[in-house]
Order: structure tokens, then C-alpha cells, then sequence
């Protein structure tokens, strides 16, 4: 592998982001309203993004279920931060530790602030949880073994940050597209809008790296190119339909113990196509500048069902 | 679309096997090694691994100590998903089927048998 280098103005970048995060920094005690009054009648997200909303389900089911369901529903995305940031901090300081980053300290430096915000964010959300009085329920298969595609410690770990940050950025957009709603628990909304805060610095951080390296490792742009809108296509799809979650609200209606056909009506429905273009919009603008899409693997795209976003955003490109 | 080839479906395990000469493709897994593993069960439990080498793959028996990806589920599961009655996701958000390993490497599976 040639010498990889690091641009003055990535640099400066980066050292940028580490002041920003000396400066302000989220707290685990007083950055949330923790008094807010606990109510199981609180909605959690928004009434048009549970999973169900535009089925036939959304019909079948009470009220007092959808509430339930909203709360854990945003409980099951809390979970999957919390593992994430769990992983990404415990990977992140192996990295640190191995000195895989060392001739780029400003980069280290950075990582440094960028792990203990990670820490701060998985207890605020598990304190979320508990005030919300929710179960963790069981991350996916799929999330775990997100170690399996980071284990090399001795090569340039560009892919391990990729996907770290596109994780991150995914689960971000959702979250803040869930509090789009003025009935939504400010507690709830609270936690979405000060963890974007300090996501916001790490993935302008993890974009701005994929940028810099992403033509400088070798082997890592086809690889990129090939898996990632499966990977995507995975993460959102196993996020969204959780069995576990749908047990625990227990419905009443006998259609949904018909879980085949429970997850085939609402992962192919008209509202998860509208939910899936919300959150991948943003990112796929950035792929499609970087060229992580390109149009010579455009058949990984649709088997994906992801090219109709793509296209939109091609349009919309050309129009401007 | 003329020279399209008929989808013949699996009735068995050893059916699959057969035909996997067949259904093939070597354009798809040049320059990849990997070795991929199903533990399928009921009845019974039994082992059948692929290992991929740079457009070709070989099939043994029993369990590998180190599989790259390792597919579980049930024959019955299996046979489904092969004959294309059950999407994987759906086999995966019920808990039928589940997927350790590498996610890259599972992902390119279904371009090597088609």
C-alpha cells in the first residue's frame, strides 16, 4: 500500500472538531428534562412512522397499542445505539491502542472525543429507557456481527470508520425524523435532538474521512460500491421489523400473530418506501458526490430496492 | 428473455446439492475466497459447507472449525428459501433463519448460486 496522507485542510478540519467538542459537551445529568412526569400514554415518536401506520394493521390495532408500540419501537432504535456506540467506542480504542492512526494525531485526538461522547450518549439512552420504563429488546443478528467486517487492526481501517459512520448517520436521520410531531414526549424529543448535536460532528467527521481516503486505500471504493446498499437494505429492514417488540405489545387482533405476513405488509408498504427515502436521502446525495454510487453497480442498488432514491436525487441533481 | 432457464424446484437438500454445478456462476466469485457454512436442522442437525476459491467451489461435508459465514435454519426453511416461497428477510425478522459472519461475504452469496 502507497503512503497514505492527510490534505492541511482535512487536518485543520478535524482539529476544528475536536475544539467544538472541548467547548460544549452533553451531559449525563442535566442536558435532558428528567423530571418530565412518566405516562404510559406518552407517544414516543411520531404516530406516522411506527411501523405500522398506512397498513391494514395501523387499523386493527387499539390506540393504546400504537402508543405502545411507538414507545417500543423508539426503545428497540435506543437498543441499537446503545450497541453501536458500544461497539464503535470499544473498537475505536483498539484502534487507538494499536496505533493504526498514530501518524495522524489531530485524527486520534479527535477519535478520543468522538469515543467519550459515544460513552455519554449509550448511558443517556439507557437512562432514557429506563424512565420510559422499557425493556431493551434483542438487537438483530445483523448488528452483531458488524465486528466480523472490522477485524483487521493492521491495515488502513477506513472501512471499519465507513461503516461506522454510515450506521450512525442512518440511525440519526431516523431519529430525528421521528420527533417531527408537536405530541411527541419532550424527554423523548430531548434525547433525538441533543445526541444530533454531537452526531452531527462525528459523521462531518467520518464523511470528511471516507472523502480523504476513500481513493487512497486500496480496494476499498469496489468494495464499497458492491456492498453497501445491501448492508443498508439489511440494517433498516432488520431495525424496522422486530418480532421481539411486536410480542411485547401483545395485540389483541388475531391477524397479527401472522407474523409472514405481518412483516410482508409492512416492510413492502407504501409508508416504509416513504420512511426509507426520508432517512437515505442525505446520505445518498453523499455517496452519489463520492461516488460510492456509481452507475456501473447499479444492479446492487436495485436488488436493493434503493434505486428509485437514487434516482430522485439524479434528477433532482440535473434539475439544479 | 427466450434462453431464460426454467426454475426447477428443490424437493430435498441433496436435490439443492445437485444442482448447484448447474446453477453456478464463476463470473461472480473471481479473486474471493471464502467458506461458507449451513447448520441445518430437524430433522436432526447436519453441516454442509461451500468453500469458494477464485471462481470455483468445492462442497464438503461436516463442520468447518472456521466458516466465514455460517447459514442457520431448518431443512424445511432451507428448501424454502432456495425455491424462492420465503424471502430471506422475512425468514430472518421470524427467527427462521439466522446469518453469523461476515456481512459483505453473506451478501454475495445469492450472485455465486442463481
Amino acid at each position: 500500500m502507497e503512503e497514505i496522507v492527510l490534505s492541511k485542510s482535512t487536518d485543520k478540519f478535524i482539529k476544528r472538531l475536536s475544539k467544538l467538542s472541548e467547548k460544549k459537551q452533553m451531559s449525563l445529568i442535566d442536558s435532558h428534562p428528567w423530571d418530565e412526569p412518566y405516562s404510559d400514554k406518552s407517544w414516543l415518536k411520531r404516530r406516522e412512522n411506527l411501523s405500522i401506520y398506512g397498513t391494514k394493521f395501523y387499523d386493527l390495532a387499539t390506540e393504546d397499542e400504537r402508543i405502545k408500540l411507538a414507545k417500543n419501537e423508539t426503545g428497540g432504535w435506543w437498543a441499537a445505539f446503545i450497541t453501536f456506540e458500544n461497539l464503535v467506542t470499544e473498537y475505536y480504542m483498539k484502534l487507538i491502542n494499536n496505533q493504526s492512526l498514530a501518524k495522524f494525531p489531530n485524527v486520534t485526538e479527535y477519535m478520543l472525543h468522538f469515543c467519550k461522547e459515544e460513552i455519554v450518549h449509550s448511558m443517556v439512552f439507557r437512562k432514557a429507557m429506563e424512565h420510559f420504563k422499557i425493556e431493551p429488546a434483542e438487537v438483530s443478528e445483523f448488528i452483531k456481527n458488524f465486528y466480523e467486517d472490522n477485524a483487521s487492526m493492521e491495515e488502513f481501517p477506513l472501512k471499519a470508520i465507513y461503516l461506522t459512520i454510515i450506521i450512525e448517520w442512518f440511525a440519526e436521520n431516523n431519529a430525528m425524523i421521528d420527533l417531527k410531531n408537536d405530541f411527541v414526549s419532550p424527554l423523548a424529543a430531548a434525547v433525538a435532538v441533543e445526541h444530533n448535536k454531537e452526531e452531527t460532528r462525528h459523521i462531518a467527521w467520518g464523511k470528511r474521512m471516507v472523502a480523504e481516503f476513500c481513493n487512497q486505500v486500496p480496494g476499498f471504493m469496489d468494495e464499497a460500491r458492491e456492498f453497501t446498499p445491501g448492508f443498508l437494505r439489511g440494517l433498516i429492514d432488520t431495525i424496522f421489523g422486530n418480532i421481539d417488540i411486536i410480542e411485547r405489545v401483545n395485540f389483541a387482533h388475531p391477524a397479527f400473530q401472522n407474523y409472514d405476513d405481518f412483516f410482508e405488509t409492512i416492510l413492502f408498504s407504501d409508508n416504509k418506501k416513504r420512511i426509507d427515502e426520508e432517512i437515505m436521502t442525505p446520505i445518498f446525495e453523499s455517496f452519489i458526490e463520492i461516488e460510492i454510487y456509481h452507475p456501473d453497480y447499479r444492479s446492487f442498488w436495485e436488488e436493493s430496492r434503493f434505486s428509485e432514491i437514487i434516482d430522485n436525487i439524479l434528477k433532482k441533481n440535473k434539475q439544479n | 428473455m427466450g434462453n431464460k432457464k426454467e426454475f426447477k424446484k428443490c424437493k430435498s437438500v441433496d436435490e439443492v446439492i445437485a444442482s448447484m454445478p448447474e446453477r453456478f456462476h464463476p463470473e461472480n466469485c473471481q479473486n474471493l475466497q471464502a467458506v461458507y457454512q449451513w447448520e441445518l436442522s430437524e430433522p436432526g442437525k447436519f453441516f454442509h459447507v461451500i468453500i469458494i476459491i477464485n471462481g470455483t467451489f468445492q462442497l464438503e461435508n461436516g463442520k468447518h472449525e472456521k466458516p466465514n459465514v455460517t447459514i442457520m435454519c431448518s431443512t424445511d426453511v432451507y428448501l424454502k428459501l432456495v425455491n424462492k416461497e420465503l424471502k430471506d428477510i422475512i425468514a430472518i425478522l421470524t427467527k427462521r433463519l439466522m446469518i453469523k459472519g461476515s456481512m459483505s461475504l453473506g451478501q454475495k452469496l445469492s450472485k455465486f448460486f442463481v
